[in-house]
């Protein structure tokens, strides 16, 4: 079953505000191919030198590459660097 | 590393965990910052964090069942740490820190260049009393202003500046130079008679000889004359020549009799003082004044930087010597002796040129004064110039302008 979407959000659709002017959204940004931002993050799920999994509100954002790190982890935001191959979401059932 | 973390300080540490992920999402969930995580191996995590969060780590890590270690420390708060553990370093580096600041600000070393017969230390004394000296403010120093002083406190200086280079200030100098004083060429001038007596020399170069060889003259009787008549005209010259006379001279020269010698010395005395500035503090009790006769040695060492700058404090050392003093009496014909040679040296020296002919001396003595009475003959040059008035240009002259 499809949850129902918030009012906040359909009223973001329809005004096609960007996603960032709400708080507590994830934001992902992406620096080339070596350094990931996330924002709002819920913390690291699975962490290995080829993978970092970090779970985010609407589920898991996967980071896979090679010689990963995680330059910098506070409450708010983490960021990753080394060469990243991939960064996928996977949504939570 | 950011700034700021740098100057709170962090520490490295490794994590052993059976579950490095969960271990970082509690290390996340209790609001611990790290930075530059890296795995080493499976179970091993590598990381910096804070240094206000290490203790909560430490207990986080103990509570979870996890192997904390303590890898290194990194940022500006340890080394700043470390360098005060070093106090005395600290206050070196900031009492350096200060004098090079403020130490350029004021003038502490005067020196003094271009000076030849005038003395440094004269020139130094007026500087400062325009405001150039120890201590003075290096922005107070004007200087025209002083240099415009120091002319008017020695007239003999030509000309003076003052440049600063840091705490030393150097007085550059030019001393007046007098021109030589050279014989008159110019103008008319006749030869005149400086004392009495009865020439036996003339020699004349240039002007008009108005005496003769063998003529008693008088003291500022013309001997030899700038003008000459040529019958239609009056040649008005310099005059040029030398005039030697006989002449006669009559001297009084008196002695004592007794008088006292330097015995053996009786004791030696060191009397030692400080110098600061213009103040000196005498490390002895009484004045300094010596009711009996003594010799005095007296020296001053400046305290002198490396470089040869002398600072404004000294040591002085006095040494006092007293000696045992003998009454000797002399005898008549050391007394005479003594009159006869000083009474040849005056006389000798009071003259132009020439020499004692002829002596006729006396000796009295009377109530322990020893009195030579001398009459001398004397063959001397009695020539001396005097300049004449310019006459109104009617005739021939030679006279040089100048």
């Amino acid at each position: 079953m499809v949850k129902r979407r918030g009012w906040i959000e359909r009223l973001a659709d329809s005004t096609d505000l960007q996603g960032e002017a709400f708080p507590g959204q994830p934001l992902v940004e992406l620096y080339g191919d070596r350094r990931v931002l996330i924002e709002h993050h819920g913390g690291v799920t699975e962490y290995g030198r080829e993978k970092i999994q970090v779970k985010v509100r609407y589920g898991y954002l996967c980071v896979c590459g090679g010689c990963l790190e995680l330059a910098c982890m506070t409450a708010e935001q983490l960021v990753i660097t080394g060469r990243i191959d991939s960064v996928s979401i996977i949504r939570r059932r | 590393m950011d700034f700021w973390r740098s100057l709170s300080g962090t520490v490295e540490v490794e994590l052993i965990s059976a579950d490095p992920a969960g271990a970082l999402r509690a290390i996340n969930d209790t609001g611990i910052a790290v930075y530059h995580a890296r795995q080493d191996g499976d179970l091993t995590l590598r990381f910096e964090l804070q240094r206000k969060d290490y203790r909560r780590l430490r207990l986080l890590a103990k509570k979870r069942g996890e192997r904390l270690s303590f890898y290194g420390r990194q940022g500006l708060y340890w080394a700043v740490r470390q360098l005060l553990r070093r106090p005395v370093l600290v206050l070196g580096i900031l009492l350096i820190l200060g004098l090079s600041i403020y130490l350029p600000t004021h003038i502490y070393f005067v020196e003094v260049e271009g000076n030849t017969s005038i003395p440094a230390r004269l020139i130094l004394e007026k500087a400062e009393s325009c405001g150039i000296g120890f201590g003075s403010i290096r922005r107070e120093v004007r200087s025209e202003q002083m240099k415009n002083a120091l002319l008017e406190a020695i007239p003999d200086l030509q000309w003076a500046g003052i440049n600063t280079y840091g705490c030393r200030a150097v007085i550059s100098v030019r001393e007046r130079t007098e021109p030589e004083h050279s014989p008159i060429k110019s103008g008319v001038s006749s030869i005149i008679a400086a004392r009495d007596g009865v020439i036996r020399e003339l020699t004349v170069l240039n002007g008009n000889p108005v005496c003769k060889v063998g003529q008693a003259v008088k003291a500022g009787q013309v001997l030899i004359s700038g003008y000459t008549d040529c019958g239609i005209c009056i040649r008005a010259t310099r005059s040029e020549g030398e005039v030697y006379a006989e002449t006669q001279r009559v001297l009084t020269a008196v002695m004592l009799s007794e008088y006292s010698q330097r015995g053996q010395m009786s004791g030696q005395e060191r009397k030692y003082s400080l110098i600061i500035g213009k103040k000196q503090i005498n490390f002895y009790k009484d004045s300094g004044i010596s009711d009996t006769s003594c010799d005095k040695m007296y020296s001053v060492n400046y305290i002198t930087l490396p470089g040869g700058f002398q600072l404004p404090i000294a040591f002085v050392t006095e040494v006092w010597t007293y000696y045992d003093t003998q009454s000797a009496q002399v005898s008549d014909e050391t007394a005479e002796t003594i009159l006869s040679e000083f009474a040849g040296r005056y006389l000798t020296g009071t003259m132009t040129a020439g020499q004692i002919e002829e002596r006729t001396e006396s000796i009295q003595w009377q109530d322990g004064i020893c009195c030579l009475h001398g009459r001398y003959a004397c063959l001397e040059m009695i020539g001396k110039t005097r300049l004449e008035e310019n006459l109104d240009d009617y005739g021939e002259t030679d006279r040089t302008d100048s």
